[in-house]
Formats: C-alpha cells, sequence, structure tokens
C-alpha cells in the first residue's frame, strides 16, 4: 500500500523508529499542541501532526540539502513528508498513501485560504489529477487513482533559498 | 458488454467508455436501466447518483448507524450512502452487491473530513459527466484490510440521525468490484477497442468481456501479463527516468505523464490539461511488471486543442502533463484503441496466474 516506499528504498531502523515514538509520546503528554500545525508552523508541529495520525515519525536524510524532511508513517499505508527549512519552519508537506490526509491538519493556518479556492476549484472530468494555487501563494496538487493517491502542498515564498518544487518529493 | 467511448451522457466527459447497468431492488422485480455509466478501471465498485435511481435499494447498516463511504478517486470525492444492490451486467447472472450511491440528499450531509482532500466533491451527474462508475480495476475491494481494521481511514462511516463517525467495515459490506462475485467469468475483464485514425471518430463501440480464459471470446493469448504491487501500480521507464507508480485506467481520458518539453495547452483553450504539440509527437515507453517483465508501448501525441475543435470526441492520441513527483504515468483510454487490455482482480486465479496482474 506504500508506494513511497517502493518508490526509493527508505531503510528504517528499529533504534529511531523508538526513539521517535517516545519523543512523540513525551510531547504528546507534556507539551501542549501549538493550536495551528504545519505549513509555515515550527518544526515542532509535525510531532503534533504525528500524533494526531496515530504515525510514526523519523527523519529522511537529505544530503547536501539545506533543509529537513520529518517523514510520518500513518496507518494503513499513508505516508507524509514534511519539510522544514533551516530557520525550523515547516516549507512544504507531500503525502502518498491508499487514502489521503486530513489538509487541515497539514495546511494548518493556510487551511482557510485553501478551503475558499477550493470551493471554486472545477471539477475536469478524464483527468487524474487536480491543482489549485491560492492568492496568498499555497499551491496545492493532488492525484492518482482509488488505492493509490498522491499530492503535496506548499507555498513557494516560504522555500529556503535554492530550493525549487522539484525538491518536494 | 457493449461499451461505447463518446463524450457522455453530458457531453462533459471527452473520451471516456461509456455503458449500461440494470439495477434492482434485492429480492423484488422492482428493477431499472441506467445508461451513462462510466467504465473505469482506476477504481473498483458500483457508484450511481441518487438523482438518478428509481429503485428501492437496501440501506447498509451496523447496529451504531447506517452506513456512507467517502470514496477518494484520483481528481474528486464522492460522498453517500453503502447500499445492496442487485445488479445485472449484460449476460450475466444478477449478483448481490454493496454500492455507493453518491449524493443521496435524504442521507446525512457529508462529514467535513471528507472534504477536506484537495480534490472537488461530486455534486451532480452533469457535473461529474456520468451518471455512475463501474469501478473494475484489480481489487476485489475498494478500500480492503485497512478498511475492516480501522475506524479511522476517512472512507466508511457510520450514521445516525445527528452525525457520521469512521467505522470499520467488514470486507464483505464495503463497496466491491461486482465482477469477482459473478458465479462464473469472476476472475476479471478485458477491454477491447478498435484502432482509431488521428483525428478519432465521433464515437466508438467496444466491448468489456467478463472472465478470462473461461469462455471462447476471453482467451488470454498472446497477451503479456504485467504484474503490479499493492497498490496496483508497476513501473513504467519514460525518455530514461522511472516511474514506478504507473497505472492503466480507462477513465482518464488520456495520456498522462511528465514531460515539461511538451507545450501545454494554454487554460483558456479547447483542452486545459492536455498537450498542445505543434506537430504530433511519436513517443515510446517500457513499461516492466514487478517479476520483470517488459515491453515497450509505441503512443502518438496530437494538439488537443486541434483535435477538440472537431466534434470527434473519441481520441488514441492526447496526453497531457502530471506532476514529476507523482512518478507516474498514467495509460488512459487512448491506450486501450487497438488493442484488448486485460484486468485480473486481486486473489482470482486465471490462466497468467493469479490476479492482480495487467495483461496485453
Amino acid at each position: 500500500m506504500n508506494n513511497f516506499a517502493s518508490r526509493t528504498s527508505w531503510a528504517r531502523t528499529c533504534a529511531s523508529v523508538i526513539l521517535a515514538a517516545l519523543a512523540m509520546r513525551i510531547s504528546g503528554w507534556f507539551a501542549p499542541f501549538p493550536a495551528q500545525a504545519s505549513l509555515g508552523q515550527p518544526a515542532q508541529s509535525v510531532e503534533t501532526d504525528s500524533a494526531r495520525m496515530a504515525g510514526q515519525l523519523r527523519e529522511v536524510p537529505a544530503p547536501g540539502r539545506n533543509f529537513t524532511i520529518k517523514e510520518i508513517a500513518a496507518p494503513a499505508g499513508l505516508s507524509v513528508r514534511e519539510y522544514v527549512s533551516p530557520a525550523g519552519l515547516v516549507f512544504a508537506v507531500s503525502w502518498r498513501g491508499a487514502t489521503p490526509p486530513d489538509l487541515r491538519t497539514l495546511l494548518g493556518s493556510y487551511f482557510s485560504d485553501y478551503k475558499s479556492a477550493a470551493a471554486k476549484n472545477r471539477l475536469r472530468p478524464g483527468a487524474r489529477y487536480s491543482a489549485l494555487r491560492t492568492d496568498s501563494g499555497l499551491v496545492v496538487q493532488t492525484g492518482g487513482h482509488m488505492r493509490a493517491l498522491w499530492g503535496r502542498a506548499f507555498v513557494p515564498t516560504l522555500f529556503p533559498s535554492g530550493v525549487t518544487e522539484d525538491d518536494i518529493q | 458488454m457493449q461499451l461505447t467511448v463518446s463524450s457522455g451522457p453530458y457531453n462533459a466527459y471527452i473520451n471516456a467508455p461509456f455503458t449500461s447497468v440494470t439495477i434492482c431492488a434485492p429480492g423484488t422485480s422492482s428493477c431499472q436501466t441506467i445508461g451513462g455509466i462510466l467504465i473505469d478501471t482506476g477504481s473498483y465498485g458500483l457508484r450511481i447518483f441518487a438523482s438518478k435511481l428509481n429503485v428501492a435499494l437496501k440501506q447498509e447498516t451496523q447496529s451504531s448507524g447506517k452506513i456512507g463511504e467517502c470514496a477518494v478517486f484520483g481528481s474528486f470525492a464522492g460522498w453517500g450512502p453503502v447500499a445492496t444492490a442487485a445488479v445485472k451486467l449484460a449476460g450475466e447472472r444478477a449478483i448481490t452487491v454493496p454500492v455507493q450511491v453518491f449524493n443521496d440528499s435524504s442521507f446525512n450531509a457529508v462529514p467535513t473530513a471528507c472534504t477536506q482532500y484537495g480534490v472537488p466533491m461530486l455534486s451532480t451527474p452533469s457535473q461529474a459527466g456520468f451518471n455512475g462508475v463501474l469501478g473494475v480495476g484489480l481489487f476485489r475491494h475498494d478500500c480492503g484490510q485497512a478498511c475492516s481494521t480501522s475506524s479511522s481511514i476517512g472512507a466508511y462511516y457510520s450514521c445516525t440521525q445527528q452525525s457520521c463517525t469512521g467505522t470499520t467495515e467488514p470486507l464483505s459490506e464495503q463497496v466491491q468490484n461486482p465482477v469477482w462475485l459473478l458465479p462464473v467469468d469472476n476472475n476479471g475483464v478485458l477491454i477491447s477497442l478498435p484502432q482509431l485514425g488521428p483525428s478519432g471518430a465521433p464515437s466508438v463501440n467496444g466491448s468489456l468481456i467478463f472472465g478470462i480464459g473461461t469462455e471462447s471470446n476471453n482467451a488470454l493469448g498472446s497477451a503479456k501479463v504485467y504484474t503490479v504491487d499493492s497498490a496496483g501500480n508497476f513501473a513504467t521507464t519514460y525518455k530514461g527516468t522511472s516511474l514506478p507508480n504507473s497505472f492503466i485506467d480507462s477513465g482518464s481520458n488520456g495520456f498522462f505523464f511528465p514531460d515539461s518539453s511538451i507545450a501545454q495547452c494554454p487554460a483558456n483553450s479547447n483542452a486545459p490539461g492536455f498537450y498542445c504539440p505543434s506537430s504530433t509527437l511519436s513517443l515510446s515507453a517500457v513499461n516492466a511488471g514487478q517479476d520483470g517483465t517488459t515491453g515497450t508501448v509505441d503512443f502518438q501525441v496530437a494538439n488537443a486543442n486541434n483535435l477538440f475543435a472537431g466534434s470527434n470526441s473519441a481520441f488514441s492520441n492526447i496526453g497531457g502533463s502530471l506532476p514529476d513527483f507523482a512518478g507516474a504515468f498514467d495509460w488512459g483510454l487512448p491506450f486501450f484503441f487497438g488493442r484488448t487490455v486485460f484486468v485480473a482482480i486481486n486473489g482470482q486465479s486465471s490462466p497468467g496466474g493469479t490476479g492482480p496482474y495487467w495483461a496485453y
């Protein structure tokens, strides 16, 4: 179900999973959840997202790049990646899985902007891809077929220097 | 059963295969035949707009309430109750199968979460371009094990008069591909369409045949088998790039693949989202099954804006873009012209092995 895994081999060590799970539980018990989760928010909000999705959090290596990638392995094969800038802000999210994530969780303060743009988004019969760009510069792209869906959301003005949308995999 | 490639009952869904199904209230002789049903190898199960139904189907329930579903497709999501129907597909015997009813105004309103997936919601047949969808893809169930074990997938809901909450849904009650429930000819389907000229045709007839290697008209013959991953995908290599999430989808009306070197049709043209090369491109790609079987596919991409300016609705040479990050080549309806494409259902035995696999 997880076709992220089929794309590249992302080895996962038991230790990092346990540490990530531990960190998640500790933050879940002792730290208050931020009011809004992720896009445009501090990296800590990724832990909130992971807890809400009952997922396991790990870091995906991005050698030579000036950003970090946090990956949430949620139940039923949903895999969510959040891209964190050197300033510690989430500037993009992407996902793959049998069912998509709730974008309210991932888009945070951009969600209301997204909702009003989505209401105007016309269905294109026959396409298996849908894209929208909001007035505030949020881009949301989704597609695939039943049981194998993918998507990403990003705000280009939040990109660290040198990052392009091709980096958001 | 016969299918017709056209722009559908609302002239809104160009280059798609449509058919009719007969649907009955279970255990009665109250039946109706509904046309404008999209044949879709990219989904699983029969779904019909409530406004097109005039027979009373049997609402599915659990002890906690009535069952509703949020079904997410690549480019839209649909909400509505799950009901049991007796369905008759062409000359096959009627079967009883859970189906989804889209936009039933007598059912609960769509749960907020279902509207938050980044895709437009289905609202009316004319907006969707079809009266219903017959999902005859690679899987028996539309969700599978994930939905029978977790209540938080976001697909199945149990609804009281007040509200809907996520629920687990046993496999036998999930919306499912009716083909695997047939008493015979239940291991898959084939779709066969004739070859088309470069300017297309007003409409084209073809056939959807049930079973693989079960009758004189559905032999696998020399078709090559392409096995898939657990999501139903295989790898396509196009211009040196491997696209591991590739699939064959009769409900996609073009070849959709990433190629930034091909001009896109303008947003205000006849064909937004499609490719508009100045002259027709002859291209090729290599498909590879999970087991290593490979085969080259030659295809053409013409200027969709010019083609759509005419009165034709069936085309074998239109394409459009997908973003690189999808890692996917969507072999849409143009792929089916001049071919017989076999769709082998998961867990069902057929001459090419046990499904899921594609063969052509």
